[in-house]
């Protein structure tokens, strides 16, 4: 599928009216759901298809980053399922109304969310980082790209 | 060398190239690269004051870590680095993984 497919922006008290509304018109298959988070805003999107032809839709729904949550479609859209699970556990984005949501990775409860990017990441923290002395010895840059000064205080 | 695009099999270095600068160093998503250099001045004649110049002490790639991206060859500034084809640089210890300035630059030349 080489075509590119616009991006229609829907509220979340629309979410499901708007995944059924696509599935009406044709792309009724769930290729892919995801969230992005851009540090600045959440959003959590959705690919559907339409398997007899090369149509397809893409919905995306900003959420509140602080406290992510969203109508699941799993009950018109079964093939969400384990999609749903993947964002739940990445990004912490809680899918109302759905039966269940088991984590595939993570441990439950530590509260992680690693794919968010105000998830830690430790290993860089902790790395030296080769780049951080300059030819004069002095530091030009003091944290690696990616690293925020809040994770490393409690070093 | 082929007309081909060379494969992304080894990294090469040309040391006199290079002027520490960092950018790869900087750039690189797997941290792989580390630089060590000094500053030296140096004075020419006519010249008021001396110039200081970078002197490129050592140059270390881990290929254990190196994902070859080839992001430090496009960043440099200088042209100091470029992809050679040549792949045969297995190690039998994770040390041997490490190519210094010495065996980075043998690329330059002998890199079919």
């Amino acid at each position: 599928m080489t075509q590119t497919t616009a991006i229609i922006d829907i509220a979340a008290d629309e979410w499901v009216a708007a995944c059924t509304a696509s599935a009406a018109r044709g792309c009724d298959v769930v290729d892919w759901l995801t969230a992005v988070d851009t540090a600045e805003s959440l959003f959590v999107l959705v690919h559907l298809v339409d398997p007899g032809s090369s149509r397809s839709e893409m919905l995306r729904c900003e959420l509140n980053s602080e406290r992510p949550e969203i109508a699941s479609i799993t009950s018109w859209f079964p093939g969400a399922d384990w999609h749903e699970r993947e964002t739940h556990e990445m990004f912490g984005i809680d899918f109302l109304g759905r039966s269940q949501t088991n984590a595939l990775l993570i441990r439950a409860g530590d509260g992680l969310s690693p794919l968010r990017k105000t998830a830690p990441l430790d290993a860089r923290v902790r790395t030296p980082w080769p780049g951080q002395e300059s030819a004069t010895g002095r530091r030009r840059q003091k944290l690696p790209p990616g690293v925020r000064a809040e994770w490393t205080r409690d070093e | 060398m082929s007309d081909s695009t060379p494969q992304r099999n080894v990294i090469a270095l040309l040391p006199e190239a290079c002027t520490s600068c960092m950018v790869c160093v900087r750039e690189c998503p797997s941290w792989c690269i580390s630089v060590e250099s000094h500053v030296e001045e140096v004075s020419e004649e006519g010249a008021r004051r001396p110039r200081t110049v970078n002197v490129l002490d050592e140059f270390t790639i881990d290929y254990g870590l190196c994902m070859y991206c080839g992001i430090c060859i496009e960043t440099c500034p200088f042209d100091a680095l470029a992809w050679r084809d040549s792949f045969d640089y297995p190690s039998g210890d994770r040390q041997g993984l490490r190519q210094d300035a010495v065996d980075l630059s043998r690329w330059w030349t002998t890199g079919s």
